[in-house]
């Protein structure tokens, strides 16, 4: 019987060939847009995490506190001790953040100031990615500090210059001055203008001597947004371990917004590569249906030999099945391909990477796909193909053997 | 012709399935266009609306050294420009504006913002934002302070009790008491939890500025750029008018980009479409190839048949067009109404601070997709009417008659 | 002895835009087994229509149609789809191959259809159509096979299925002189030799010299039998 359905989509090869391909060509604009977008997300994914790390640990309560204190892990060497007992040989980064006025000569801007304790090689990565000029400030360096690009323009100082923090409403020094040592550059332009990093100690005896607004944990195995499996689980470790004082967050958690971004993408390509889909499969029906006209005196016959009406209806269904399956393994194949050739990097052309890149995503991106997304594609060619044989087998299995046999078209 | 007119119209509906059939694969081709283009545009004009409605103004006029250094230092030189912008006629409200950076507190915590000082009766004309108030009372008078509802719970202060806006400008470091009297709420992430109004008199005072630092224009909807680019020849040197895709700079860039982007994906389904639309109203012909041979042997010219076929196809798809069309442009004005798509996509307000989204995106509704539509399926309808009527003119009466 | 086909009372009716053609009238009729039995009239005579009805392509209008004792003028396409199956084997006037399938998959399609085993359907088929005298030209498809070639191979899938009876409508109609009376020859022995019992529907004079039984319609009528 495939036999059968097999050699009957391919009976006029021209017209089956014109449906297979739009089917393999649907399959594989989707695979190469899921690819894109995939190699965005991902970009995406690594820029935030390096930013902000997998697992965040902050004061239980943090978001609905007003006041400063309660909004920071006041003891934060007790904490980082038991953080490394749950989870020896971890990357914990440390950091304060302090609302802030920052002057220069003549110019103030209101500023998120951060004191950064950050792991060696997370610092690097930090480093080769936003250091536009100078340095980052040292681990212990207490005057040193680092200006967005935005920033250092507006309070129009550049390095060597000094500047002044006005920390209002804090527990330490509330005010000090330093000497801008680097200059960064954030494709965000909010963050490049509101961006300014110091050493923790530096952050900590301005505003709060010992303590820190959040442990950021970085997992380095955990590369996409699919890695993320045992992130939950590892969460719950973690908050078991570290006890009920502090809120263990997943980013997910501390960043619902983004979150929800990030589940909105597959979706989105979905529903525009259903509607490649639904073109395609009028495409099938058309093929199918004239088949079937066609054949109308060789239905007619195997009616009369006595096939029931389901199985004419199968007949039909097999080759359109067919005819997809074969459009859509070639174009699995080569949109693998083209997955695979884009997973080795590619860059946007022009100027649209700046744009981009003002989104957190790279300039160089690699592109991916995971065998879930080929297994939607793959059930929307089985769905084409069955909703594409519905009418035509209907048609088929309705014959009337008598006139059937009859029939000439 | 009449009579093959008449042919043409009655087979038309004897093929039923077949005629609808391909009145559905024209339809869903212009329905799908009209869409896609609806929602690519709405997306962008609801940022822009945004933008104008709520973070910006329709049309700012400024100095161009304060765009690319928004500091007080280079606000406008002098006013008496303002009342010929009055009476240009494409500006519909002139309201005074003047920013600065500044530091707002109160007893427990404090956030850095821009606070806007504005002059009471002339902002409701430039902006939504007032209109927006959930709490209180509109500014007043000076000595009075409006925040977006984010920022103030999130530095603890209520109605009626003080806040403290620090800055520093040419007047050196100045600071000023403001009691609350209202909180607006747009939506807008970067209002809600940034916008802190004060009265012009007391941002002067604190900026040591005796002028502006922009003038918010209201304009036509939809002319915003355009009329920023005509106003911009009228202002003093130094001086120049910007509309919202030019104020939003790289999010503008990124939306004008994401249109760009939108076209090949556009084309690709365009190609896919007509290819379902050519291949149906081919089949319809191959399908009836025994009856058309019977037409021809009835002597009817092979051409004149050929015009039969062709103009079946033209009918067919002519219903198809309207009924897609007027599909497509139906459910861009309920998308134009109700605000479905920003539910859909609620997830893209907030995620980036720098996107200006209300959580409200309506599509766009522009006779220009109608053009879109008609081109593809037009392109279709022509190879659909060819490639048969080819099929039709070469055909060979008995061995049609013959043939399964 | 009891009949194989019983028919009684069987009238035809078809109506087409509003006309009524009436294409057999009370119609009585009985075959038994192992007959070979002719339905002869010219063109319009209502043989063909008779031939489907007892073959279970069509419902009469009214009348009762019996086959082995079972009468099934009533029963839904299903049921009949099941007796075409398994008790009856087909050869039609022409393009009754599958053009895509060898003779071989032609001869064991019925089977296939059956849900018999690989295997067994191939050995069967090729059984059928050696008893043809079809070896050798098994691989063929249809279109290299000649008009006399493609009846024998359907009547090689008739014979493949092993059933008691097998219905033939104008079987040598598009056939030469020899070819047709070859293939009449063979039925004619296959009747002899397996005992399966033959209704031929046929105008063809060379036919109606070879069977022992002639049933004549006319207007829809048995004239004489």
């Amino acid at each position: 019987m495939l036999a059968l359905a097999w050699r009957s989509a391919w009976r006029h090869r021209a017209r089956s060939i014109g449906a297979a391909f739009a089917v393999g060509f649907t399959v594989w604009i989707g695979l190469a847009f899921l690819g894109i977008t995939y190699a965005y997300r991902d970009g995406w994914y690594v820029t935030l995490t390096d930013m902000v790390g997998h697992v965040q640990i902050q004061v239980r309560g943090y978001r609905d506190a007003r006041d400063f204190r309660d909004r920071v892990i006041l003891d934060a060497a007790t904490m980082r001790r038991r953080i490394e007992a749950a989870l020896p040989g971890s990357q914990a980064a440390a950091t304060l953040e302090i609302p802030a006025l920052l002057s220069g000569e003549d110019r103030a801007r209101g500023v998120l100031l951060t004191g950064l304790d950050q792991p060696g090689a997370l610092r690097d990565r930090l480093a080769a990615k936003y250091l536009h000029n100078g340095q980052l400030p040292g681990p212990d360096d207490l005057d040193g500090i680092a200006l967005g690009g935005a920033l250092a323009r507006t309070l129009q100082v550049t390095l060597g210059d000094a500047v002044y923090a006005y920390a209002p409403g804090t527990d330490g020094t509330g005010a000090s001055a330093y000497t801008v040592v680097g200059i960064l550059h954030f494709p965000d332009p909010t963050q490049d203008a509101r961006s300014a990093l110091l050493s923790l100690p530096a952050a900590q005896d301005l505003a709060a001597p010992g303590a820190v607004s959040r442990f950021e944990l970085h997992f380095p195995e955990f590369r996409r947004t699919t890695d993320e499996a045992g992130l939950v689980h590892l969460r719950r470790r973690i908050q078991a371990a570290l006890g009920e004082d502090v809120e263990v967050e997943t980013w997910r958690e501390t960043y619902p917004a983004l979150s929800d971004l990030e589940r909105t993408l597959r979706p989105l390509v979905m529903f525009f590569v259903g509607l490649f889909f639904v073109a395609a499969g009028l495409l099938v029906v058309n093929s199918i249906y004239l088949s079937v006209v066609e054949r109308t005196r060789e239905f007619g016959v195997v009616i009369a030999l006595g096939a029931r009406r389901g199985r004419v209806m199968g007949m039909v269904l097999a080759e359109s099945l067919l005819l997809c399956a074969t459009g859509a393994s070639v174009g699995l194949v080569s949109g693998l391909a083209t997955v695979a050739r884009l997973a080795r990097g590619f860059s946007y052309p022009g100027s649209l990477g700046d744009v981009v890149e003002a989104y957190g995503v790279p300039r160089v991106m690699y592109a991916s796909v995971g065998s879930a997304d080929v297994a939607i594609i793959a059930a929307f060619v089985i769905g084409i193909g069955v909703l594409a044989a519905l009418w035509p087998a209907r048609v088929a299995s309705r014959l009337e053997p008598v006139e059937a046999m009859r029939f000439v078209a | 012709m009449k009579a093959l007119a008449r042919l043409a119209w009655r087979n038309v509906w004897r093929h039923r399935r077949r005629t609808i059939l391909l009145i559905l694969v024209v339809a869903y081709a212009a329905f799908t266009i009209v869409f896609y283009w609806g929602f690519i545009d709405g997306y962008a004009e609801s940022v822009l609306s945004a933008q104008a409605r709520f973070v910006g103004a329709p049309v700012l006029v400024m100095t161009q050294m304060y765009r690319d250094d928004p500091d007080p230092e280079h606000a406008l030189p002098d006013l008496s420009f303002v009342l010929s912008l009055r009476r240009d006629g494409r500006v519909r409200a002139v309201a005074p504006r003047l920013e600065f950076p500044a530091l707002i507190r109160s007893a427990y915590a404090a956030e850095s913002v821009l606070a806007r000082g504005i002059d009471p009766e002339h902002e409701g004309a430039t902006s939504a934002v007032p209109a927006r108030l959930v709490e209180g009372r509109m500014l007043r008078a000076p000595g009075e302070l409006v925040l977006g509802r984010g920022l103030a719970g999130r530095i603890d202060v209520r109605l009626g009790e003080r806040a403290v806006v620090d800055t520093a400008g040419p007047a050196g470091p100045q600071a000023a008491g403001l009691i609350l009297v209202g909180l607006v709420e747009t939506g807008v992430p970067q209002v809600d939890d940034r916008a802190a109004l004060v009265h012009l008199d007391d941002a002067r005072r604190l900026t040591g500025t005796h002028t502006a630092t922009a003038l918010a224009l209201d304009v036509a909807r939809g002319a915003e750029d355009a009329v920023a680019e005509a106003l911009r020849p009228l202002l003093p040197t130094g001086v120049a008018a910007y509309g919202p895709t030019e104020m939003l700079g790289d999010i503008g860039r990124d939306l004008e980009a994401n249109r760009i982007s939108s076209i090949p994906i556009a084309f690709l389904f365009a190609l896919v479409a007509a290819a379902s639309v050519t291949s149906t109203a081919t089949v319809s012909v191959i399908e009836r190839t025994r009856e058309l041979g019977m037409i021809a042997a009835l002597g009817l010219a092979p051409a004149r048949l050929a015009r039969v076929v062709m103009l079946e196809s033209v009918i067919t798809s002519l219903i198809g067009w309207a009924v897609g069309l007027a599909a497509g442009y139906a459910t861009l004005a309920v998308l134009a109404r109700v605000n479905v798509l920003g539910a859909a996509f609620h997830s893209y307000v907030g995620a980036f601070e720098a996107l200006p989204l209300t959580g409200e995106i309506y599509a766009a509704v522009d006779p220009i997709y109608a053009l879109y539509a008609s081109m593809t399926v037009f392109v279709a309808g022509a190879l659909a009417a060819l490639i048969p009527a080819q099929r039709v003119r070469r055909l060979q009466p008995a061995r049609a008659m013959r043939m399964e | 002895m009891e009949s194989l086909i019983k028919v009684r009372g069987l009238t035809k009716i078809y109506r087409t835009d509003g006309q009524e053609v009436v294409a057999l009238r009370d119609v009585d009729l009985d075959i038994v087994q192992g007959e070979f039995t002719a339905l002869a009239g010219p063109s319009g005579s209502g043989k063909s229509t008779l031939l489907h009805l007892i073959g279970g392509l069509d419902h009469p209008t009214s009348g009762e149609i019996w086959l082995e004792g079972r009468r099934i003028d009533r029963l839904d396409h299903n049921a009949l789809a099941q007796i075409r199956l398994h008790k009856i084997g087909y050869v039609f006037q022409a393009f009754n191959l599958i053009p895509v399938l060898t003779a071989l998959e032609n001869a064991a399609f019925v089977l296939e259809l059956q849900g018999v085993p690989r295997a067994a359907r191939e050995q069967r088929a090729r059984r059928a159509l050696a008893d043809l005298g079809m070896t050798g030209f098994e691989a063929r498809r249809p279109n290299q096979l000649s008009g006399g070639q493609q009846q024998r191979v359907a009547v090689a899938r008739a014979l493949a299925e092993e059933p008691q009876l097998i219905l033939a409508d104008e079987p040598t109609a598009n056939l030469d002189g020899a070819t047709g009376i070859a293939l009449i020859d063979e039925m004619r022995r296959l009747n002899r030799e397996h005992g399966v019992t033959f209704v031929v529907a046929s105008h063809d004079p060379r036919m109606l010299e070879r069977v022992n039984r002639i049933v004549r319609l006319e207007d829809g009528r048995i004239v004489a039998s």
